[in-house]
């Protein structure tokens, strides 16, 4: 447990890997019509006559891979909050940075926005800008604690970004369509309903950048949570270390939310079963959240897709339904 | 013996509030030196002042001869341990990578702990009678038991700075009780007995500096009182203007340490 630090790494990226890769190749095989896996990668069919191949890979691969981005997205931008504020219960979405980054993607969407910069898109563009600026409140609200954000300041400064932000989006939906607001309102909910490789491909820039900077964070994660001062005196240039989270955590919600909306408690739910498996350390925890949370996410939206069938719920009902009773079980177990 | 650590002149304070005016001291290399004064003394800020994570708004600390803010942090990690004064983790780490933590500075960014800084941890845990307790949960343990653990990670950090390590510790002994604290004190004489380390310790129990300390800096309102040899510095009306209270001060026959009695609160007409 202590020794190989490396095989260590290995293997729970190599487990959690299988996991998310099993749970991507089957997923689009569930669903209200019933393919096979090897009919649609079979070559020897044109792809204009091979059915199942057109289902699997225009219909359900996209939004199967749109839902190991933002799982994974989400659940490790959750390990950099939680280390960064010092506060295992910090997630994107309980701390009001995903409504911030839905702000910021509405206003995209319905304003119809449509620069594209270096292959970022004006929904990722805004949907970062609104998380940068939720973010920034929190932290705020955190500097100068020696211990960390208390849960109670956590946890109320959540509900009031939420409610903040909610009653800013209300707000900018009187101005969209009429016929949108429907589209709109399931986007809020978090929905994986894509149908399309381009925002996955708008988002992958974004990912790159996050999870580069994650995993020169994984260190830095372990020190800051002895506390700034001893971070510092451990070697670490922690006001550097701390706007690197800060940003590249808000830069990942924000390519998140801008597919799939505001997908609730992922952040949470996916780290802590992590952390109950392989440990502390965040250079084992940030690699295996980010895969166990693809896994997590794509399966959450199969359940989403065939429970009420022909009926596809929005993704983050299911997440909401299981994150929740489990944010207030680690609430009161905590207290 | 050199000054390895020196403090010139050096002014702090937070929000406008001064909290060091114009302090001056020295740490000689090897030596073991307390920063003795009441609570809001700034002797917790001289200390931080001393490692580094505070920088004076005028003077200047210098580390062998060289500004502190001129070194690198890392460089200056593998150096200089500071023991906080308590410590809350996050998360769940167990004794043993928090002492791993240690090591740190002498890691490049992305390289992984070697079976070497794993020896070294371990040594620095059985020198702090924590080797035990390498598994358990940082949080379960013991105030004492943290202590030792985070000394331990201290030991770490420094090994392998040969006779230049410092190792700096803020109020050791306030989480602690009266065996752990003569534990501690032990433990320090010894780790400066069998290597050379230079110490530099702030606390406000009298007896704890006393018995441990080769030097004082008796620290009041932010400005130094006295400074020199402790047997020449911890006397009664030094102790009455320090802490406005009247104490005898004695030697103990049996150890032959200097032991301080408070007597009572000293009258307003004696205070400065």
């Amino acid at each position: 447990m202590t020794t190989g630090l490396a095989r260590r790494i290995a293997l729970t990226a190599g487990g959690f890997g299988l996991l998310a890769a099993i749970a991507i190749l089957t997923a689009p095989l569930v669903g209200s019509t019933h393919i096979s896996l090897r009919r649609a990668f079979d070559r020897s069919i044109p792809f204009s006559d091979n059915v199942d191949a057109q289902i699997f890979f225009i219909a359900r691969l996209p939004r199967t891979l749109s839902g190991a981005l933002v799982g994974s997205l989400l659940a490790s931008a959750g390990v950099v909050f939680q280390g960064l504020l010092r506060n295992p219960l910090a997630t994107p979405f309980t701390l009001g940075v995903s409504a911030g980054a839905a702000l910021g993607a509405m206003l995209a969407i319905t304003f119809s926005w449509s620069f594209a910069w270096a292959g970022i898109s004006a929904a990722a563009a805004a949907s970062f800008i609104g998380s940068l600026a939720a973010v920034g409140i929190v932290y705020a609200l955190a500097r100068g604690r020696h211990r960390g954000l208390s849960t109670n300041v956590l946890l109320l400064a959540g509900v009031t970004m939420n409610a903040f932000f909610s009653a800013l989006i209300l707000f900018v939906q009187y101005f969209a369509d009429f016929s949108q607001t429907y589209r709109i309102l399931r986007w809020l909910m978090g929905d994986l309903d894509v149908s399309s490789y381009q925002p996955i491909l708008t988002a992958l820039p974004l990912m790159f950048i996050s999870f580069a900077a994650f995993a020169w964070l994984a260190r830095p994660l372990n020190l800051l949570s002895l506390g700034d001062e001893s971070a510092e005196t451990r070697g670490l240039n922690v006001a550097a270390a701390q706007r690197i989270a800060f940003i590249s955590a808000s830069l990942a919600t924000g390519a998140a939310v801008s597919v799939g909306g505001p997908v609730g408690f992922i952040g949470i739910v996916v780290p802590h079963l992590v952390r109950l498996i392989v440990g502390p350390d965040h250079r084992v925890v940030l690699p295996a959240s980010a895969l166990f949370g693809a896994a997590f996410l794509v399966g959450c939206d199969v359940v989403a897709r065939t429970v009420i069938a022909p009926i596809e719920l929005p993704v983050g009902v299911i997440t909401a339904l299981i994150g929740g009773p489990f944010f207030l079980w680690l609430l009161v177990r905590r207290a | 013996m050199p000054d390895l650590l020196r403090a010139e002149r050096i002014v702090f304070g937070y929000h406008g509030a001064p909290v060091l005016r114009e302090v001056s001291m020295d740490v000689s290399a090897g030596g073991f030196v307390g920063i003795l004064g009441p609570n809001g003394s700034g002797k917790t800020t001289l200390l931080r002042a001393l490692a580094g994570t505070v920088r004076p708004a005028r003077g200047r600390v210098l580390l062998d001869g060289r500004d502190l803010s001129s070194y690198p942090r890392r460089t200056l990690a593998r150096r200089m341990a500071v023991v906080a004064q308590e410590t809350h983790l996050a998360f769940d780490y167990t004794a043993l990578e928090v002492v791993m933590m240690g090591r740190y500075p002498h890691l490049s960014t992305f390289e992984i702990e070697r079976p070497g800084d794993f020896t070294i941890a371990r040594e620095a845990m059985t020198a702090t009678g924590t080797l035990a307790l390498q598994d358990r949960r940082f949080d379960t343990l013991s105030g004492g038991e943290k202590q030792r653990v985070i000394v331990a990670a201290a030991f770490a950090q420094i090994a392998g700075a040969a006779g230049d390590g410092i190792l700096l510790l803020d109020e050791p002994t306030v989480a602690l009780d009266l065996a752990y604290q003569l534990e501690l004190g032990e433990l320090l004489r010894e780790r400066q007995r069998v290597g050379s380390l230079t110490i530099a310790v702030s606390t406000h129990d009298l007896n704890f500096a006393a018995s441990l300390c080769r030097t004082l800096v008796l620290l009041k309102n932010g400005q130094v009182l006295a400074v020199g040899p402790t047997d020449d510095v911890l006397t009664s009306p030094n102790i009455r203007l320090l802490y406005d209270v009247d104490a005898d001060v004695t030697r103990h026959d049996a150890t032959g340490r200097i032991v301080v009695v408070p007597v009572r609160r000293a009258r307003a007409g004696s205070q400065p």
